[in-house]
């Protein structure tokens, strides 16, 4: 993993959250648990934006939020922190408080449209931490372990 | 029988006299000797290792100087270290005196040697204390990565250098010895190593011992802030040098760590308490120098207990996040982080009375501590509380598991057990390697069954593996609803609820349980009128020993959130995510207190583990098999 420095990494995934699950490793080589985490967790980020969509088309907000709540959930498990901070804004717009989700706002035109904006830029987060993690995993197969 | 008087000494120790009757060889005089050092070779090595040596004989004992007589000795040592450091060193110059010039009368005595033979053949006039022999033992000679670093006999100047992966093994092989060689007499010179490792070193070490075992250090909670050892005579001194390097801050440059390694360390090195949120316990003491020395190692690149010495999980992210593979391997080394969670867990805690405090204690200051925890993330709080002897997982065992652990964790601060202590952990280790997050219990979990009640099938299977290597069972459900029948169904020591869940939120869902419990008269709160049971609310009595254990898996750090699961009746909190090692800790403590009240879900349970392992036909050593002899029912 020649290209992958300490700094890049620490931008994109927290090791100290994921470096447990990569723990619970049986085999170094395979990686078998961490692997099947790390790519249900791909089919299931996936899946969410899907339907953030189409949520988004029909005006749902409390899908919206449920939704955010739950990738929130399991992209944090594993250490994606801006993909987890962008799912928790989701989240409170939403349930129509600001993306702090401190205060309320009565505006659901405002929410819905920064969850669009939101739901572009998770996108890309959640896309490099994806290409991120299928480079760790990569290399983890052709032996550099 | 006459018997003659031979004087011996340690290498820079004082001489000493024993006395060797006219049939005893070399072999009995090396029995003598170990009850002579008894309080420090004695606690470390047998008889047969330690090695006689005699130097510099001369008929004529006794005409030269005390002085010369020094020097020579510390020639000796000098040339035992050079030829150690480089076997071909050829050791010139054996004597300098004049006389008995051969090499014959400069060797380790083999034996079966006769000792009176020797006597009348080296000193015919009789043997004087600057005739000593020379007491050794294999650790007495340090190899250490330049040549430069040859001790004699006083402080070594720190070298610039990389200390090899070689030597730290060798070191950490060797250290706990030495820690528990304890010399009665007070000895003026000490050897203090002062190794410089750079991070680098230090980085791979903790990289390997990651790699091969739950990592001992990934966390272990407890790292006294400042250990110090605190010698009886006063040398040993510890010191990190520069800020903790943790990854956070970026870990300084070399590390100076002095390693004291002289004879005169007692095990009365204490160091400071962890604080942290868990119930004080006394660390025994011969322990504590192991979780020093191996702070020793591992602090360099990690970092210790943050300013409010809370424990917490930290890892250098360049030590988890080593996008370089190291290709040294140890065979060894499980830590354990201790925290409260200390993963060794060879040492004994014996706090079976503090168990059932604790969680209690705990839940008011995890009020401060989530409070910190929030900022976990970002802060490498140093959770290397872990106590092992450095050559096995350091951990500490926690408390939890105690009672298990105590007598043989007796044994091990004696220090001759302890070497027996390394070689089980070291076979424990092979078989917790994934335990995961550095979590070494040694095995040690209460057998508790646990129910996880998350959404999220991911945080679930999580959790699921979680417990799944820790062989502790568990259950799942993914909403409020699905919890609280699966709740019902019984046996659930401890339960993880997710706080925002759909269907029937975890505060919901909690104060539904504690309902049900109250209703059937579970635990200490009872309602008033729960004569009147409705049908509904039945639960079948003898599942349900006491009340069980919830702990809310919170997302928010808010206060707010916090006490709004206690007050639903959550005991306990966790932020998410979820850290492991903390997790432990919580399962360890409340599972605990509930497996000592439940004792008959601990027989029956412990039955059917026995029977499982029967039909699996191995031993996995889990320790549950070893668990609670003396189970004491609180009732």
């Amino acid at each position: 993993m020649a290209n992958l420095d300490p700094e890049t990494v620490a931008d994109v995934i927290d090791w100290n959250t994921f470096g447990q699950i990569l723990e619970m490793d049986d085999d170094e080589d395979d990686r078998e648990f961490s692997r099947s985490i790390v790519w249900n967790f791909f089919e299931q980020a996936e899946n969410t934006f899907t339907q953030m969509d189409t949520a988004l088309t029909n005006g749902d907000l409390d899908q919206l939020s449920s939704l955010g709540h739950f990738l929130k959930g399991s992209s944090a498990a594993l250490g994606l922190t801006k993909v987890k901070n962008s799912c928790e804004k989701i989240q409170h717009l939403g349930a129509k408080k600001d993306e702090t989700g401190t205060t309320e706002l009565n505006d659901p035109e405002f929410c819905l449209k920064e969850i669009q904006t939101i739901l572009e830029s998770v996108r890309q987060e959640y896309a490099e931490s994806e290409s991120f993690l299928r480079k760790y995993y990569d290399s983890e197969e052709s032996g550099s372990n | 029988m006459d018997r003659k008087r031979i004087w011996v000494r340690r290498p820079h120790g004082a001489a000493t006299t024993v006395l060797v009757s006219a049939s005893d060889i070399v072999d009995d005089l090396k029995t003598a000797l170990i009850g002579k050092y008894a309080t420090s070779l004695g606690r470390t090595h047998d008889a047969p290792d330690i090695s006689i040596r005699m130097s510099h004989a001369s008929p004529s004992s006794g005409q030269h100087s005390p002085h010369g007589r020094r020097k020579r000795r510390g020639d000796t040592v000098r040339r035992e270290l050079a030829a150690a450091l480089d076997p071909h060193i050829v050791s010139q110059q054996h004597t300098h005196q004049p006389g008995s010039p051969s090499e014959e009368d400069d060797r380790v005595l083999q034996p079966d040697e006769v000792v009176f033979a020797l006597l009348d053949k080296f000193f015919p006039t009789g043997m004087s204390m600057q005739d000593a022999f020379l007491v050794e033992v294999p650790d007495d000679i340090m190899p250490v990565a330049s040549h430069n670093r040859v001790p004699i006999a006083g402080v070594l100047t720190p070298q610039e250098g990389v200390i090899s992966d070689d030597d730290i093994e060798f070191l950490r092989g060797h250290i706990p010895d030495i820690f528990h060689a304890q010399s009665t007499q007070s000895l003026p010179d000490e050897a203090t190593y002062h190794l410089q490792s750079n991070r680098h070193g230090l980085e791979v070490l903790d990289q390997q011992q990651r790699a091969s075992s739950a990592d001992p250090y990934g966390a272990p909670p407890y790292l006294p802030q400042h250990g110090s050892f605190r010698q009886s005579h006063g040398h040993v001194h510890r010191k990190q040098t520069g800020s903790p390097a943790s990854g956070r801050s970026g870990a300084s440059g070399p590390v100076s760590i002095p390693i004291v390694v002289s004879s005169t360390m007692t095990p009365q090195i204490s160091t400071q308490p962890p604080s942290h949120p868990g119930p004080s316990r006394p660390q025994p003491q011969p322990i504590q120098q192991h979780v020093d020395a191996r702070a020793i190692h591992s602090a360099g690149t990690r970092g210790v207990v943050d300013d409010e010495g809370r424990v917490g999980r930290a890892r250098s992210p360049h030590r988890t996040a080593s996008p370089h593979p190291h290709p040294l391997s140890h065979n060894h080394q499980h830590s354990h982080s201790h925290s409260g969670t200390v993963t060794p867990t060879q040492q004994t805690q014996t706090q079976s009375h503090v168990n059932v405090k604790s969680p209690l204690q705990n839940v008011t200051r995890y009020e401060g501590d989530s409070a910190s925890s929030a900022g976990r993330d970002s802060s490498d709080v140093e959770r290397e509380t872990t106590v092992t002897p450095i050559n096995t997982n350091i951990k500490e065992s926690k408390a939890d598991t105690s009672e298990k652990k105590d007598n043989s964790d007796e044994k091990s601060v004696n220090g001759t057990g302890l070497k027996e202590k390394s070689s089980r952990h070291r076979e424990k280790a092979s078989q917790q390697v994934s335990l995961g997050s550095g979590l070494l219990f040694d095995g040690v979990v209460p057998p508790v069954k646990v129910l996880i009640v998350e959404d999220n099938i991911i945080n679930q299977k999580i959790l699921e593996t979680f417990m799944r290597k820790r062989r502790i069972r568990s259950g799942v459900a993914k909403n409020g609803r699905e919890a609280i029948e699966k709740w019902r169904e019984g046996g659930y020591h401890l339960v993880l609820m997710d706080i925002q869940l759909p269907v029937l939120s975890g505060i919901e869902a909690t104060k539904e349980i504690r309902r049900l419990e109250r209703r059937n008269r579970i635990g200490v709160f009872v309602d008033e009128d729960a004569g009147n049971i409705k049908e509904d609310d039945v639960l079948p009595p003898h599942r349900f020993k006491s009340p069980v254990i919830i702990v809310a898996l919170t997302a928010s750090s808010l206060d707010s959130d916090r006490r709004e699961a206690l007050a639903a009746g959550c005991n306990d909190f966790l932020t998410k995510p979820v850290n492991l090692v903390w997790l432990e800790r919580k399962i360890t403590e409340w599972g605990c207190m509930q497996a000592l009240i439940d004792f008959e879900g601990w027989r029956s349970w412990k039955g059917s583990d026995d029977a499982e392992k029967d039909a699996n036909g191995s031993s996995t050593s889990n320790s549950r098999s070893r668990r609670p002899k003396a189970v004491i029912r609180s009732k």
